[in-house]
């Protein structure tokens, strides 16, 4: 098995790697460095990275290669470079979620699905860029700019983890972190052409998270395959002590992923996401539908079922991931850490909290706070956040009882490719009609997973498919996508915007 | 006092009991007092990104086992809600409380002595997390800091029906509450240093007229504060209807030193709260198994303990009242009676004595020192003694001040130095010869005095005792002077 190990390192995915670096092929040092060479020489047109940590990235690295010379077992994820969300913490990096507002903050502790990843020998090399606070589907909210498509660098990655997604597409890092509220994890991962996976609500840790909608909140992996996200899923999954919405959950397997035997798969289409027109471009139902006959012939019974409160999902998480962003964002004042406004001794502490929000908060976070303490406020909290509850109550059940006839119900991740820079910048409400499949797995708790499939037709951008599945069915979601990959040739490998890894 | 008799007051109170667990409710932080500023803090009581809070199983059960005390109804399932507010003693903006389905409903409390007892109704009882403290004035320049070392402590509310109708029985209600907490050892019931905090809701309407509208009070630290703030707030209220003005709903907080209470800013008066349910914690269910539990595992309460030493030893209300406040005063006590030895103490006027003269005596000298009652506590073999030798006039009044001035001010074990403070004060003079002479020296003494108790003002017999005593130097056997003295007055 030589030629596995043929290649340019950042070529390798993370499995390759930890026998790689647990065997002795290369040392973990070696690993990181060629990615830290790779960023170095990429990211300033990317721009993935919002911080990358060179020296601490190098250390992790030795250190790994000393406790391997000293005849330790290494983890799973031995050597492997992961690139973490700006969201999440990392002790002793800046943890900003890209706002202004927590400028020169830096992490005191390590959330605990990097504490996992470190305990498995990974090595974080830096944190990436996102929309601040994780509201947005571009990357474009982001206090230190945005990043571009390695696909076509005038096209944004998507949103909000766009910089993971872009640094996993760009071979800037085996494999990533992102958090997903309302897909912000598998539509940048469409976008970018890789796979994106947001787990069961309660199978991965929230802690170090930076909150946005705590009850639709999940912390999940983006890498170049659904064997991959399997291999990070199994590392990050369960009960954390410091998470009380976090849940030990039914196992999953052990060891590498395997494809689902198609012939026995149920696939459900909801006739609400067909029904999609608005803001749908043809091309990618074209190649979700392509792909689903392909999958048809491979033997997977495709069947229609109906979630009529599907059409409600939009409204009903603008108003629930609001309110409970209204609070979340509350701790954000300027009084203990991260950005204060300047402040007159006339000032009072009100007008120090106005001045310093209003300067550290970006035009969209500013609508979303306003229209979460709207929903909540006195004589309007039973028309929309109570309502918007019971929707949301609903909705799940109709979603449980869909996936009882089936194994997955499968779509488009995304209505459109990437779209170019600055196009919807002025449109809030067509970039919230963007969210329109992936955000009813974030209402329903439930997991969900976006994997690249063939092309666009005319502009050859990724497309993503959404496989859902019930709740704590990732291993069944992933089997099925990796046989899905298997039955494609796939898309062309690597970005075409930037240098062949 | 409380104004027109026509004006009746309608009195509610909310208590915050600060619960004596090991750590915060939402976090492993130490709950202490006296800590340097902001040094009992993590990621979570500090509010930094990404940290998350998971409930305490200690303060559950404290809500629990106070509730249950309280003849609460446990709900199985209650919900944990965000009550939204910018301060800078609340680090998340939002401080984690319980709205519209606390832990426990209903309930009732006990109170006022005699004639005066009433059941005042508990409307509902909750769990929330303390804010920091803003220490004003901390800075170089004069600054305020925040010390976030209480952010995160637990707490109980424990909302009270508008039962109450003056201020003693304010006062009363939150005696007894503090009694119970500390005796379900859920509190330590320091109304001073604010482990125990009381908010009073009054208004004033004639009866059979609709309720007036309420001013709530806050910033009453003592029980005298309680008493003090309610009539002054009764007063005015009173005051302003009988001329014809109107109450305005507002948060008052009491001054101590001006003896009045003055309006808050009226924007801390107007928020809007926004209640919605925490989504970082799962609603909290309690088992009917654990609640049985908690049920067979109640102390004796206070009412309880207060009936059964009257009963038993003859105890008046007062005293047993007085015992029961603390509940290592009242153990230490039957523990001496078990100790003392009195074979049957039912019958024996012992244990009566021995409350008594710890109620007075040793309580006066107890709260000049300021020691701990655990020093009381350590030394009762040796009081106990004092304590009959005193009754049976082997010490006079002021040896045992005495005595007991000196030992309570040594820096020794006070058992040690009430026996030290004891031999030195000598014995009491007790020789009817010595006692006869001084006597007589009284009595030639005050002619006029003796002239008229022998023309029938007998009460001045005391006046005689006092004299005799003054020229034995305190020392003397009272109960023998008594005697001698009536002796050589009638004959």
């Amino acid at each position: 098995m030589a030629d596995e190990f043929s290649g340019a390192i950042t070529t390798w995915d993370a499995s390759t790697i930890a026998r790689a670096v647990g065997e002795g092929v290369c040392t973990a040092e070696a690993v990181t460095a060629a990615h830290l060479q790779r960023i170095a020489a990429i990211d300033p047109q990317v721009q993935a990275f919002i911080h990358v940590d060179t020296s601490r990235a190098l250390a992790a690295a030795q250190a790994i290669d000393a406790r391997r010379a000293r005849g330790e077992k290494l983890g799973p994820l031995a050597g492997v470079p992961v690139a973490v969300k700006d969201q999440i913490a990392v002790a002793g990096l800046p943890q900003t979620a890209a706002s202004k507002i927590l400028q020169g903050y830096i992490a005191p502790y390590d959330a605990t699905a990097v504490a996992l990843l470190r305990a498995a020998d990974a090595v974080v090399i830096g944190k990436t860029n996102q929309d601040e606070f994780g509201m947005g589907s571009s990357t474009e909210n982001s206090a230190w700019g945005p990043t571009h498509n390695p696909w076509d660098l005038q096209r944004i990655p998507g949103g909000s983890s766009g910089g993971s997604a872009a640094a996993v597409a760009a071979a800037l890092a085996p494999i990533a972190l992102g958090t997903d509220t309302g897909g912000s994890i598998r539509q940048p991962a469409a976008l970018c052409g890789v796979s994106g996976l947001k787990p069961t609500y309660g199978r991965v840790s929230r802690y170090g998270a930076i909150a946005f909608a705590s009850s639709l909140d999940q912390i999940g992996p983006m890498a170049r395959s659904p064997a991959e996200l399997a291999l990070v899923l199994q590392v990050l999954a369960g009960l954390d002590p410091r998470d009380a919405t976090s849940e030990q959950g039914p196992a999953l397997a052990s060891g590498p992923l395997i494809a689902a035997d198609l012939q026995g798969v149920r696939l459900g289409v909801p006739v609400q996401w067909r029904g999609v027109r608005e803001g749908q471009d043809p091309g990618v139902a074209a190649q979700v539908q392509a792909t689903l006959v392909q999958l048809a012939t491979a033997g997977a019974k495709i069947v229609e079922v109906d979630v009529p409160l599907l059409d409600a999902s939009v409204a009903c998480y603008y108003v629930v991931a609001t309110a409970e962003a209204s609070a979340n964002l509350a701790r954000y004042d300027g009084i203990r850490f991260g950005r204060r406004a300047a402040w007159t001794a006339q000032a009072t502490v009100d007008e120090l909290y106005a001045s310093s929000r209003a300067q550290g908060f970006g035009a969209e976070v500013q609508r979303r706070i306003l229209l979460g303490t709207y929903a909540l406020s006195s004589g309007y909290y039973d028309a929309f956040y109570k309502k918007a509850s019971q929707v949301r109550r609903l909705l799940t059940a109709q979603l449980h009882a869909a996936l009882a006839q089936c194994d997955a119900l499968v779509g488009p991740t995304s209505p459109q490719c990437a779209w170019p820079l600055g196009a919807r910048t002025q449109e809030p409400m067509a970039m919230y009609l963007m969210d329109i499949f992936t955000i009813s797995a974030n209402l329903a708790g439930l997991p969900a997973l976006s994997l690249p499939v063939l092309p666009h037709p005319t502009s050859g951008l990724p497309i993503g498919l959404q496989l859902l599945g019930a709740p704590w069915a990732e291993w069944r979601i992933l089997s099925i996508a990796k046989a899905i990959s298997d039955l494609q040739p796939g898309p062309q490998r690597w970005p075409t915007a930037v240098e062949a890894p | 006092m409380t104004g027109s008799p026509t004006w009746q007051a309608v009195i509610g109170l909310e208590v915050h009991a600060q619960l004596r667990t090991q750590t915060k409710i939402f976090c492993g932080c130490a709950v202490r007092f006296g800590s340097p500023a902001n040094t009992d803090v993590c990621p979570v009581c500090l509010g930094l990104p990404g940290a998350l809070p998971v409930l305490n199983a200690a303060a559950v059960q404290m809500a629990v086992r106070t509730g249950l005390a309280l003849g609460c109804t446990i709900q199985a399932v209650s919900v944990f809600s965000r009550k939204n507010y910018f301060y800078p003693d609340l680090p998340k903006g939002y401080q984690i409380s319980q709205g519209d389905q606390p832990i426990c409903l209903g309930g009732q409390l006990q109170i006022g002595r005699g004639d005066h007892a009433k059941s005042a109704r508990i409307e509902r009882i909750h769990l929330e997390e303390d804010a920091g403290k803003s220490l004003h004035g901390v800075g170089p320049g004069g600054q305020t800091g925040v010390d976030l070392n209480r952010a995160g402590t637990p707490l109980l509310e424990i909302v009270g029906k508008p039962d109450l109708s003056t201020p003693q029985e304010a006062a009363e209600y939150v005696e007894e509450l503090r009694a119970i907490l500390v005796h379900l050892g859920v509190c330590d019931g320091n109304l001073e240093q604010g482990s125990l905090r009381c908010d009073a809701n009054v208004s004033v309407h004639r009866p059979g007229e609709p309720l007036g509208i309420r001013c709530e009070i806050k910033n009453m630290n003592s029980y005298r504060n309680i008493r003090d703030a309610v009539a002054y707030e009764i007063e005015r209220q009173t005051e302003v209807l009988v001329h014809g003005g109107v109450i305005v709903q507002q948060t008052r907080l009491w001054n101590p030193d001006q003896g009045r209470t003055e309006p808050m800013r009226s924007k801390e008066n107007a928020n809007d709260y926004r209640y919605f349910p925490e989504p970082d914690l799962m609603p909290l269910r309690v088992q009917a198994a654990e609640i049985a539990l908690a049920r067979q595992a109640l102390p004796e309460l206070p009412s309880e303990i207060r009936q059964r030493l009257q009963g038993d030893y003859g105890l008046s209300e007062g005293v047993a009242r007085w015992l029961v406040e603390e509940p290592q005063r009242v153990r230490g006590y039957e523990r001496q009676l078990a100790l003392g030895g009195a074979a049957d103490l039912g019958a024996s006027e012992l244990p009566s004595m021995f409350a008594n003269f710890l109620m007075s005596q040793v309580n006066a000298a107890w709260v000049r020192s300021q020691r701990p009652w655990a020093d009381v506590d350590a030394a009762l073999d040796t009081l106990w003694t004092l304590g009959q030798q005193w009754r049976e006039g082997q010490l006079s009044n002021k040896m045992l001040a005495q005595v007991l001035t000196q030992a309570f001010t040594s820096l020794n074990s006070l058992g040690d130095s009430l026996k030290t403070a004891q031999a030195a004060a000598g014995a009491v003079v007790s020789d009817v010869q010595a006692l006869r002479e001084a006597v007589a020296t009284v009595i030639g003494n005050f002619p006029k005095e003796v002239e008229r108790y022998r023309g029938g003002q007998v009460q001045i017999a005391g006046f005689f005792v006092g004299q005799v005593m003054r020229v034995l130097g305190g020392k003397g056997d009272a109960k023998r002077i008594g005697m001698l003295v009536h002796e050589a007055l009638t004959q």
